[in-house]
């Protein structure tokens, strides 16, 4: 289930990759914008994870293999409440739990269509793993999964099939879960990052939409960019309050879910670090390598795909909008 | 993009792939201020442990080989 499986796709992904760059481009800066309408609650004055003054992070444990089997199309990671690390190892049907030592301690869910079991698929790839308190939930083919802390399958949260496709994350909301699709209109290339909150039956309930930069195209098609994870709408939540970024703007949009009010916050303009030689050498032999495995890169020319910011006040939000189920 | 269960917004600045596999500066935005700091660390985070150590998923195109990573906090620049 390993490098074979995955070799195109990660390869593809890689060569994307080197072709366009990725997105949130940003540097640190001393002050923000001042525009505050939004009051997101919960929220501490320093995060415990920045620590007090100079520090940084460095590695102290790997795991790639566990009792033999390498992690394959790993589509979510977590915390439980007990610090142990949740790994959604969606290639292997499975949710790994690791310890402090990042030894496998437990592995949840297997093959199959039944409870607690799930069904790999590899087109849609997301962040589908989420934990709050003692309970995760998974979102795998068609349906989420809701588990206990100690393995034990729970619920289907909801029993609309099919879910949409595109979810690109889930999470545990303030009033219960919710999730962001990725759309893109085929024709168009028009993108939009919805916000649902998740219902027991269809439909589930549009939170929010915003507009995102269309796909670039090339030699008349659309690229994926958030395939090479280049200008790749960002999605994230606290609690009830929801930070978008198109992925490349110097800004965070940042949302209350429950009133609907949105701002932005400025970030300061970062230039981008260029290539180096060995950059496009690697370039050069992904390419040899992707047309071996018959991928084709679009060749040799750099199509840049848009990264100018959306105006993020022209990102209205839709509110109360029942959706598709 | 991740956010901490603080409510702090991290953010994975771009980079060459020739610049990757090394330490760099992520971005960390306070939610509800705007304020910005950043933390050097080995590999973008993907979750927080209560401890204080950070999780990352690193990937290797090249093997084909996707690596978990814990990663702790140390003193000094």
């Amino acid at each position: 289930m390993g490098a074979p499986r995955h070799l195109a796709g990660l390869l593809c992904a890689a060569v994307l990759c080197s072709l366009f760059g990725s997105g949130c481009e940003r540097e640190s800066a001393e002050t923000a914008s001042p525009r505050m309408e939004v009051a997101c609650s919960g929220i501490s004055e320093r995060s415990g994870w920045l620590g007090e003054g100079l520090g940084r992070y460095s590695v102290s444990a790997d795991a790639f293999v566990d009792e033999g089997v390498e992690f394959a199309d790993v589509w979510g990671l977590a915390v439980d409440s007990d610090d142990d690390v949740l790994v959604f190892d969606a290639g292997n049907n499975r949710v790994a739990v690791l310890d402090d030592d990042l030894a496998l301690i437990d592995s949840i869910g297997r093959e199959g269509r039944g409870p607690g079991e799930f069904t790999y698929q590899r087109l849609h790839p997301g962040s589908w793993l989420a934990s709050q308190d003692s309970t995760f939930v998974v979102f795998g083919l068609g349906r989420i999964s809701e588990f206990s802390e100690d393995g034990e399958f729970l619920r289907y949260p909801t029993t609309t099939p099919p879910f949409p496709v595109g979810v690109s994350a889930i999470a545990y909301g303030e009033d219960g879960i919710v999730f962001a699709t990725n759309d893109v209109d085929p024709t168009s290339g028009q993108r939009a990052l919805t916000t649902w909150a998740l219902e027991s039956t269809a439909p589930h309930t549009v939170l929010r939409v915003d507009s995102m930069p269309p796909l670039p195209r090339w030699r008349g098609r659309l690229v994926r960019g958030e395939f090479a994870q280049q200008a790749e709408p960002l999605w994230g939540i606290h609690a009830g309050c929801v930070v978008i970024s198109d992925g490349a703007g110097d800004w965070l949009l940042r949302a209350d879910l429950a009133s609907g009010r949105s701002d932005t916050l400025r970030l300061p303009a970062r230039s981008v670090p260029s290539r180096r030689d060995a950059d496009l050498d690697r370039l050069r032999r992904l390419r040899s390598q992707a047309a071996a495995l018959g991928i084709s890169d679009g060749s040799g020319r750099r199509p840049r795909p848009s990264v100018s910011a959306s105006d993020p006040s022209s990102c209205g939000p839709q509110l109360g909008r029942s959706g598709r189920g | 993009m991740t956010v901490d269960p603080d409510g702090h917004v991290w953010l994975e600045p771009w980079r060459p792939h020739s610049a990757r596999g090394r330490p760099f500066h992520a971005i960390v935005v306070n939610l509800r201020s705007g304020a910005i700091d950043s933390v050097r660390v080995d590999a973008f985070p993907s979750a927080f442990r209560i401890d204080g150590s950070i999780v990352s998923l690193v990937s290797d195109p090249e093997l084909g080989r996707t690596t978990v990573l814990l990663q702790n906090r140390r003193g000094g620049p």
